[in-house]
């Protein structure tokens, strides 16, 4: 179950008030506020790509991040008109609620296929998951699943979203030496983890 | 511009990767500034670089290209909530949302257990004695004796 609660725009910690005039989706806002589907169009073609990427990453599964997507769109469509511009970038309240959703949504498979190996969770049917194991992308992929979930995360926003420490960090509710410590942790796990893709010693790939 | 140290350069490449994109922007000038100057430091960022272009290797799939449309089809059937509703959900949150609900079930629970114990302790006072004793005096049979 979703803890909407959580993903309520107000809840998001205080920001630095430059942060309010440097959000550049508060026109889409406004105009969802106003009523105007518009106004959910332009956050679509903003963020909805990188959105996506993370939903598919975290959940190996197109049809399943594309159902989060529209999730986590109807709640900005339904909950923007209440937002209190000032308190967080709207894209770090959009990247939360993906986040979550996507969160909630392993834990359903995990509790379904409850012992069984991180790989069972995938989906069978999915080309990106019937990539040889032996297949680099494949491996890092798997490589990445399987770090704790913290630190998953945290390697998640800041290397693939791009995201800066500051927005990582807020959207995780965590401080950025937590953040740093996390990512760092997470990068070294997958160096030992991948080494055989490394030519030893150089740090150059094969 | 303040100077980075080679073991401070380490930390960021360990937990950021080599792209200065990706590092702490007030750290980011001094770094670079660093490995200009460092080959130790370079060295450093190589390494770093490997895992980047390894983990850059796993590209995400693609979302459905009729998403949007599909996105925007439903948003036409869901109505927004009212500015009323709005109002009451900013309360809520400003007032701590959920997280009242352990406090407030907290002081429930004490409620239950303390105004019982408040009331049992009044039933058990014992009546006034010349109450008692009028009621008695009520109940006995009229005295006809001789």
């Amino acid at each position: 179950m979703v803890r909407i609660s959580t993903l309520s725009p107000n809840a998001c910690v205080a920001v630095p008030d430059e942060i309010d005039s440097n959000d550049s989706d508060l026109a889409a806002i406004q105009r969802i506020a106003a009523g105007d589907a518009g106004g959910c169009r332009m956050l679509m073609q903003r963020h909805l790509t990188k959105l996506h990427g993370l939903a598919s990453r975290l959940l190996g599964n197109a049809a399943d991040a594309d159902e989060v997507c529209q999730d986590a769109f109807l709640r900005a469509w339904k909950q923007a008109p209440g937002w209190q511009s000032g308190r967080a970038l709207f894209s770090t309240w959009l990247h939360q609620v993906v986040l979550n959703l996507c969160r909630d949504r392993l834990r359903g498979r995990r509790e379904q296929v409850s012992g069984q190996a991180l790989e069972a969770l995938v989906d069978p049917g999915n080309p990106e998951q019937r990539a040889s194991a032996t297949d680099s992308a494949a491996q890092v992929r798997n490589a990445v699943r399987e770090l704790p979930e913290r630190q998953r995360d945290a390697l998640l926003l800041v290397h693939f979203q791009g995201l800066s420490n500051i927005e990582a960090a807020r959207i995780m509710e965590l401080s950025v030496d937590a953040l740093e410590s996390l990512l760092a942790r997470a990068r070294r796990s997958l160096r030992t983890r991948l080494s055989p893709l490394y030519e030893v010693g150089k740090g150059t790939l094969k | 511009m303040t100077t980075l140290s080679c073991a401070r350069l380490s930390e960021i490449l360990d937990a950021y990767g080599a792209d200065p994109a990706r590092w702490p922007a007030p750290e980011r000038a001094a770094a670079q500034a660093l490995l200009a100057s460092s080959a130790e430091a370079r060295q450093l960022a190589q390494a770093a670089q490997a895992l980047d272009q390894l983990l850059n290797r796993w590209q995400p799939q693609p979302a459905e290209s009729t998403l949007t449309t599909r996105v925007l089809a439903e948003i036409a059937r869901q109505p927004q909530p009212s500015a009323w509703r709005n109002l009451v959900a900013r309360i809520w949150d400003d007032l701590g949302g959920w997280q009242l609900a352990g406090p407030a079930f907290a002081a429930s629970l004490a409620m239950g257990a303390l105004v019982p114990a408040w009331i049992e302790t009044d039933a058990n006072d014992l009546p006034d004695e010349d109450l008692i004793a009028a009621v008695q005096f009520v109940d006995e049979p009229p005295d006809f004796g001789p």
